[in-house]
């Protein structure tokens, strides 16, 4: 893996240099797609460490059976759910649009997004969410949980109000960098890239993006009607005690939430098809149903939110949805298929990145295996809002796609700061996490199963060993993030320099400099014919710097440089 | 697309593995099936958590399975292929692009399994759900932050806070409300969940069939209305009433207890509650010529409408520091407030409209808003009597 391939453009950017982005750039406003890819990037990481504090003291507390060893009540309340809330709004969604961002442009050969403006105003809208989210400290902080089922959030303190906001610019912040997505995508696509020619990770995207602009409105809708619930005295849900009905909220709320969990999970599905083929030297098994499947997802999805209320909605109306969210496995069994024939018999490096791809695809599984036991009605009304779900959905989402994101950050680190990191030490980190992350997460199938609920500060004596297990592995969790920033930050002053194309990829942004320049490609980009052919004589001399001649619509065939008048799209 | 420079490979596929690797899974995924329920789930004490059971262990076997087989894979693969890998060799894997058949089996085999397993489901979802003849029905109410139970009787109104008796083998239909929040009615042991709602009622169905019988009446006090969540937890039987939903503060601590008796000893308990009933009725008389007995109805009434999950009153055995101001010393209080006309004002005041005046260091909006019309006439008179009157601590 140590060979630098000599990336078709080097040695021409002698001018490169004056170029460089300088660091204060990146504090203030910028339209460049990969300022602002790491901006979202940095603040979405910043967040994650925040929460996951938040989660060390979760677990802290809940290392003894009583309440109130160091929170109580409201306090502890407050916990899981700013700590729900920061993961998801302004980590797991955000750290989606940082790759988005940063990548997506350099993989279809675009000089930037579509409306730099636009996109750097969504960036913008982050941060000042974050900081009126955590103003609720000031005021008694949310404490309804990341769900805010009225009554209940209706009459919690003012920080429930503060949520609403931050949850607003936060989903404004979302569908404005959605439409961005789509529109390059489907416009900016460097000639000689069809649909069928693009990286997974922009088709994910793509099926991300379409989700954000359906969904995202409804949260706003909901949350709407929170506010003027608390405000201005309606009663759209019971809160008011007369009129009005509690599961709207629930049927609103979920209609987002649920497309919400392929938000988060999606770019990290895009981002393991990239890793795993990369490092198994081999192509993508089964493009197009990696593909489709995402927009099988996407558009089951929107069918299986009530999956969420297989407790509360009407007995009779369980049933269709149950019969939705168990078809939604098939599509995502086709993609877990489809990486196992990816992996198989192919020239694995074992990258930290494709370590953390390996973790992906073992951790969710689980996640997906007590998904489906979850859409069956009768074993989830057992387990519905127990410690059975918060296993499921940490499998989902941290085994999905936290370990997608850390794949992603391992694998383009060198491209987005032109510096390795150490491999070693990438081991290491990946060691400590999966082996923490086993051990917080797989204990809660048994407590949850076993009666004990999610959501209290309090449990009975018998539920002790497991839970204690679980704390000592969020610690163990909690320092491999330690491990992953001190590596980081050394290669970021110390280390080696990077190269093009250190992975040998055959996808667009490996073919300009590490880190790309100003305004990333200084010649016409030409694509792969197949960005995933690895092993055959195209991909070699591709990654000798031979370029493969372009067909255009109507048969004629020309060389690139004919073509270097044609608009890359700006 | 041709194929260069492709290096030997081995892609033979080792049936030989393959055929012992699937036979180590289906004898583990068999084991899980037989042992999984007894692993994961608490002891079940109704027909409907049989049910259950069998559906869990059912996809827990199919789940171990495709997790074997997904596992096994990945790791073979990442050992094999990566860590056995000869380092030298810097050339890529073979350009293997997909493969439809396996493709088409990978799509089919799993929209199988999902679709008995829906069936399956379908099928247990209607048999534990079902009406059945002659059921019980009990009511109960949730609020912020337990449980109260109200079993039909011709006479009185028999109400019980914390816990629930059902009769065993026979149908139960809770029917169930919330006074507040959402709540939701969870008991692990019978495998039964719903959510308990303001505004609208619902209902939960199951027979229970494990005998626990009720607690020897000198370890503890059921009837006792200042019984604590806490007394419950304390016995050895007994299956857990838990709270699901997130209801607010102490939303841990909303917890009661059920028991399954025999038909008599379902009686028995009736008869204890019309006995308190009737034992209420004559204190509400004595009370009003009497401070002591009045005393002794204002401390069951301070717990009956769950004063005492938020105030601290020793005199009432409420010792809990929660969500309110403790009560201890309230009746010297009360009487230096300005702008009432006496301690009794000040305290009426304070139960129906809590948000008058507010206790400093406390925010509006905790104490429920809603006793104007939870709390009968009589009984608000008594417990602002009592709280009015002087105690001893
Ligand atoms: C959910 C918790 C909660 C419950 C249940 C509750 N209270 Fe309160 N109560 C509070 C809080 C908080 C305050 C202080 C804020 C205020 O004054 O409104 C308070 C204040 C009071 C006060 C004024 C205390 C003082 O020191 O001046 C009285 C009297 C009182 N409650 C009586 C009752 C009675 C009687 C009941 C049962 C019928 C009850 N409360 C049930 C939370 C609760
Ligand atoms: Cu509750």
């Amino acid at each position: 893996m140590a060979t630098n391939a000599v990336g078709v453009y080097e040695g021409t950017h002698e001018h490169a240099a004056e170029e460089r982005t300088t660091w204060w750039e990146y504090l203030t406003w910028s339209t460049d797609h990969k300022v602002i890819g790491i901006q979202y990037g940095v603040t979405a990481f910043l967040f994650f460490l925040f929460g996951g504090t938040l989660a060390l003291l979760i677990r802290t507390e809940l290392y003894n059976p009583a309440a109130g060893d160091f929170f109580e009540g409201a306090t502890y309340n407050s916990l899981f759910t700013m700590h729900a809330t920061v993961m998801i709004f302004l980590f797991i969604i955000p750290m989606g649009g940082a790759f988005a961002n940063y990548i997506i442009p350099l993989q279809i050969g675009a000089a930037d997004m579509a409306f730099p403006w636009l996109n750097a105003f969504a960036f913008w809208l982050i941060p000042p969410a974050g900081f009126i989210l955590l103003l609720g400290y000031a005021v008694g902080p949310a404490e309804a949980g990341w769900t805010a089922y009225p009554p209940l959030s209706a009459i919690s303190p003012d920080g429930q109000t503060l949520w609403i906001v931050a949850v607003h610019l936060l989903g404004l912040s979302s569908i404005l960098g959605a439409v961005n997505f789509v529109v390059t995508i489907v416009n900016l696509r460097a000639p000689g890239m069809g649909y069928w020619q693009m990286p997974l990770l922009c088709w994910a995207i793509l099926a991300t993006a379409l989700l954000q602009i359906l969904a995202t409105p409804f949260l706003a809708g909901g949350i709407t009607m929170l506010l003027f619930e608390r405000i201005a005295g309606t009663s759209f849900f019971q809160s008011g005690g007369g009129e009005g009905d509690v599961l709207l909220w629930q049927n609103v709320f979920w209609f987002y939430s649920h497309p919400a969990v392929y938000i988060m999970v999606l770019p990290a599905m895009g981002i393991l098809s990239e890793v795993l083929s990369v490092f198994s030297r081999k192509p993508i098994f089964g493009y197009r149903a990696i593909a489709m499947s995402s927009f099988g997802i996407a558009f089951f999805g929107f069918l299986v939110w009530a999956h969420h209320m297989f407790s509360s909605l009407n007995p009779t109306l369980r049933i269709p949805f149950m019969v939705t969210s168990m078809i939604i496995a098939v599509p995502t069994g086709i993609k877990i298929f489809s990486w196992l024939g990816t992996i198989w018999a192919g020239k694995i490096r074992l990258q930290p990145a494709m370590l953390f791809g390996l973790g992906f695809l073992s951790m969710f599984v689980i996640g997906g295996i007590s998904g489906v036991m979850l859409a069956s009605v009768p074993v989830d009304v057992h387990m519905h809002d127990t410690y059975f779900v918060v296993a499921h959905l940490h499998f989902v989402l941290f085994g999905g796609s936290v370990f997608g994101i850390y794949a992603g950050l391992y694998f383009w680190w060198p491209k987005v700061t032109g510096r390795m990191m150490s491999a070693f030490w990438g081991r290491v980190h990946f060691a400590f996490t999966y082996v923490g992350f086993f051990l917080t997460f797989f204990p809660m199938h048994f407590l949850g199963a076993s009666g004990m609920p999610r959501r209290v500060g309090w449990y009975a004596e018998e539920f002790t060993d497991l839970n204690r297990l679980a704390t000592i592995g969020s610690m163990i969790l909690g320092f491999s993030t330690l491990i992953f920033i001190v590596n980081a930050a050394y290669s970021l002053l110390l280390g080696r320099k990077a190269g093009n194309n250190p992975w040998q990829s055959l996808t667009l942004e490996w073919t300009v400099t590490s880190p790309p320049p100003k305004h990333n490609f200084l010649e016409q980009p030409i694509p792969a014919v197949d960005p995933y052919g690895y092993g055959t004589e195209e991909a070699y001399a591709y990654l000798r710097g031979e370029r493969p001649q372009i067909t255009l619509e109507g048969g004629a065939h020309r060389h690139a440089d004919s073509l270097a008048d044609e608009p890359a799209g700006d | 697309m041709s194929v260069a420079k492709r290096p030997e490979q081995n892609q033979t596929i080792n049936y030989p593995l393959i055929v012992v690797a699937v036979i180590v899974w289906t004898v583990i995924s068999v084991f899980v099936y037989l042992y999984g329920a007894e692993w994961f789930m608490p002891e079940a004490a109704t027909v409907e958590a049989d049910a259950v059971d069998n559906l869990f262990r059912f996809m827990l076997a199919i789940g171990t399975f495709i997790f074997l087989l997904v596992e096994t894979c990945i790791f073979y693969f990442a050992v094999r292929y990566g860590f056995m890998r000869d380092k030298d060799d810097d050339t890529d894997g073979p350009p293997i692009h997909g493969n439809n058949t396996l493709e088409i089996v990978w799509t089919i085999i799993p929209a199988i399994i999902v679709f008995v397993l829906t069936i399956y489901s379908f099928q247990v979802l209607v048999d534990t759900t079902e009406a059945k003849d002659n059921e019980k029905e009990i009511k109960v109410t949730g609020q912020q932050f337990f449980w109260s139970f109200e079993y039909p009787d011709e006479q009185y109104v028999l109400k019980i806070n914390h816990i629930l008796v059902v009769p065993e083998d026979e149908a139960v239909k809770l029917s169930m409300n919330s006074l507040d929040v959402i709540h939701a009615f969870w008991v692990p042991a019978f495998r039964v969940k719903q959510d308990v709602m303001p505004g609208r009622t619902t209902n939960l169905r199951f027979t229970p069939n494990e005998h626990t019988g009720l607690p020897d009446p000198s370890v503890i006090d059921i009837y006792d209305p200042t019984l604590t969540v806490d007394q419950l937890d304390e016995l050895d039987f007994g299956y857990d009433v838990v709270c699901a939903e997130l209801c607010g503060a102490l939303h841990g601590r909303m917890r009661g207890k059920a028991f399954v008796v025999t038909d008599e000893e379902y009686e028995q308990f009736l008869e204890g509650l019309r006995e308190i009933e009737r034992e209420k009725e004559r204190q509400r008389q004595e009370a009003l010529e009497n401070l002591d007995a009045l005393k002794a109805l204002g401390r069951s009434l301070f717990a009956t409408y769950g004063c005492n999950t938020c105030h601290q009153l020793t005199d009432a055995n409420s010792l809990n520091m929660g969500q309110g101001p403790s009560l201890n010393g309230l009746e010297e209080r009360a009487a230096t407030y300005s702008g009432y006309e006496s301690a009794e004002e000040y305290i009426r005041t304070s139960i129906l409209n809590p948000n008058a005046f507010v206790v400093s260091g406390y925010s509006a909006g905790i104490m429920p808003q809603n006793f104007a019309t939870r709390i009968t006439p009589e009984d608000l008179d008594i417990l602002v009597t009592y709280l009015a009157a002087p105690k001893d601590n």
